[in-house]
């Protein structure tokens, strides 16, 4: 059985949490996974992937996050071919801002336009809510898999 | 919607009754109007809603403008507390790592067991000080563990934090600077000397990680040591007045102490409603850059515009019977300022609550109830309170 790739990007350390609660939910289906910080992807390995879930948050105006935006930067620059990879995304954000979750946004463009395909819907949590975003994690991830079947 | 008149006397910063419990005067402003604009031109915004959106625009600076006088608190003027995006972004993210919730919840095992170990040294009934010896002393020593500095007179420590941040009161007095100053450079010193001991003797603590991007180049000497100031400072008070007046809340209502123990799940709302009705930094003020509207008030920029978070927190807008514990609240009608918000929210905070946890865990398991042997007593200005002693026994 292939692994599930779980990488986040991260400014404060929520979607770390994240990547941890989703990471307990596919165990609990049986399947295996490896959390990784996004800062510490190496792009050659990601055509290889083929399955993964892409957390971040969003910082300040709309932007990437501190360890997303150089992972970001490399997938643009590098244009790895990532046809061969399915991916669940999933945002952090405060809808209290106008840019709300911009950040899962551009990433996801750009792993789609690299020929990646994502599954299901993309998770936005919001800060705003006041409801804990392990909720959310859970009750997405619980399903993520399953409409890849 | 017009502003009220110019006035003093809704926002007496500095009287004593004011200081003791602002609620009423909050209360009885925001029944005339959600904004005001004091005699001295500067505007306070009381209602949650309206802080929640206005403190957090990017116009809102925390920078000073150029009128305001010059103050000992302008020492840390490299450091998050003074600088706005992007200056700010490069030197938040220097700490960012550590404070992370998944650090958190590592570094408050070091709070629960220095918790333990003075609980577990006491004699049956010995009356111990809740503020100090279980409010600042663990959590102040859990981060001393995280910069891997010495914890120092961790008493002394406290009260020289204490009368630094007397200069950031609304109306100080022309004495305050000298007490502030004095608090400063002692604070500083100890650091400084903790800093360079560690220079010649590296740790592996997050003072270790500062003192290598200096000796990277990428972080000036006065960058590590203002940084290093605020942690070592801070890491005790500001999670000590909350353990505090969770030992207080405690002690006059046992059955939230009972359910602290028995329901886990109920942990995390119960210090959060702590927090809401008891915050420790009690004005977040900002300066706009750009003219701006807060409920239809016209704000020029440059003004000093003050958020009052005691005001927010306790909007009954927002919050029902706002001035009651209620640890069942809605998410909706638990979201508080507290830990401030937007980019300059406590970076510190997930350590805070998760620390807060920990001493209150360590206490509730072992004991039935708490008994106040005298009334607490505090210390406050407008800006900043503080616990000065709460002696309580802990009852088996």
């Amino acid at each position: 059985m292939s692994i599930v790739h779980i990488y986040y990007g991260t400014e404060s350390g929520n979607a770390e949490m994240v990547a941890d609660d989703v990471a307990e939910v596919l165990q609990g289906q049986g399947l295996q996974t490896v959390i990784v910080e996004m800062a510490d992807i190496d792009i050659a390995d990601l055509a290889d992937i083929e399955r993964a879930v892409f957390i971040t948050s969003t910082y300040g105006e709309g932007d990437l996050p501190e360890t997303t935006a150089p992972f970001h930067d490399q997938l643009v620059e590098q244009r790895p071919d990532l046809s061969g990879l399915s991916f669940g995304a999933f945002g952090l954000g405060d809808s209290v801002y106008e840019t709300y979750n911009n950040g899962i946004d551009t990433l996801r463009s750009t792993l789609v336009e690299l020929g990646a395909r994502q599954l299901g819907e993309t998770a936005k949590h919001d800060a705003a809510s006041g409801e804990p975003a392990t909720d959310l994690a859970q009750e997405w991830a619980t399903t993520l898999l399953g409409v890849s079947a | 919607m017009t502003v009220s008149p110019p006035t003093e006397d809704l926002f007496p910063w500095n009287d004593e009754a004011f200081r003791a419990d602002p609620h009423p005067w909050y209360d009885r402003a925001r029944q005339i109007a959600p904004v005001h604009r004091t005699g001295d031109g500067t505007f306070v915004v009381l209602g949650h809603g309206d802080t929640m959106h206005a403190a957090r625009l990017p116009v809102m600076s925390i920078v000073e403008p150029g009128w305001a006088e010059s103050h000992p608190w302008q020492i840390f003027n490299s450091t998050v507390l003074s600088l706005d995006p992007p200056l700010h972004t490069r030197m938040r993210r220097l700490t960012n790592r550590w404070l992370s919730p998944k650090s958190a919840a590592k570094w408050s095992a070091t709070t629960s067991e220095l918790t333990a170990a003075f609980l577990d040294a006491l004699e049956p009934g010995q009356v111990v000080d809740a503020h100090f010896d279980i409010g600042v002393s663990p959590t102040h020593i859990t981060m001393c563990r995280m910069l891997d500095m010495p914890e120092g007179d961790v008493e002394r420590i406290f009260w020289a934090l204490w009368d630094a941040m007397l200069i950031n009161a609304t109306a100080p007095g022309h004495e305050i600077a000298a007490t502030s100053q004095a608090g400063l450079d002692y604070l500083f010193a100890e650091t400084e000397q903790h800093l360079r001991a560690k220079q010649a003797e590296p740790g592996v603590g997050l003072a270790d990680d500062l003192l290598a991007a200096h000796a990277r180049g990428e972080l000036t000497w006065r960058e590590v040591l203002e940084t290093t100031v605020i942690l070592y400072m801070s890491g005790g008070p500001n999670p000590a007045y909350l353990i505090g007046s969770a030992i207080k809340l405690f002690a006059e209502r046992p059955d939230i102490m009972q359910v602290y123990r028995d329901e886990p799940a109920s942990r995390e709302n119960i210090v959060n409603e702590v927090a809401r009705l008891n915050p420790v930094e009690l004005i977040i003020t900002r300066f706009p850059t750009e003219d701006i509207d807060i409920h239809g008030v016209a704000v020029p920029a440059g003004s000093c515009v003050k958020f009052p978070i005691g005001a927010a927190n306790r909007d009954p807008a927002v919050f029902s019977a706002p001035h009651e514990f209620d640890h069942t609240r809605s998410p909706d009608e638990s979201r508080n300022l507290t830990f401030g918000l937007g980019v300059h929210s406590c970076a510190g905070q997930m350590l805070a609550r998760a620390e807060v946890d920990a001493v209150l865990t360590e206490v509730a398991k072992r004991y039935s109830g708490i008994e106040l042997v005298s009334s607490p007593t505090e210390v406050r200005t407008d800006r900043l309170v503080a616990f000065e002693h709460m002696p309580v026994r802990l009852l088996p």
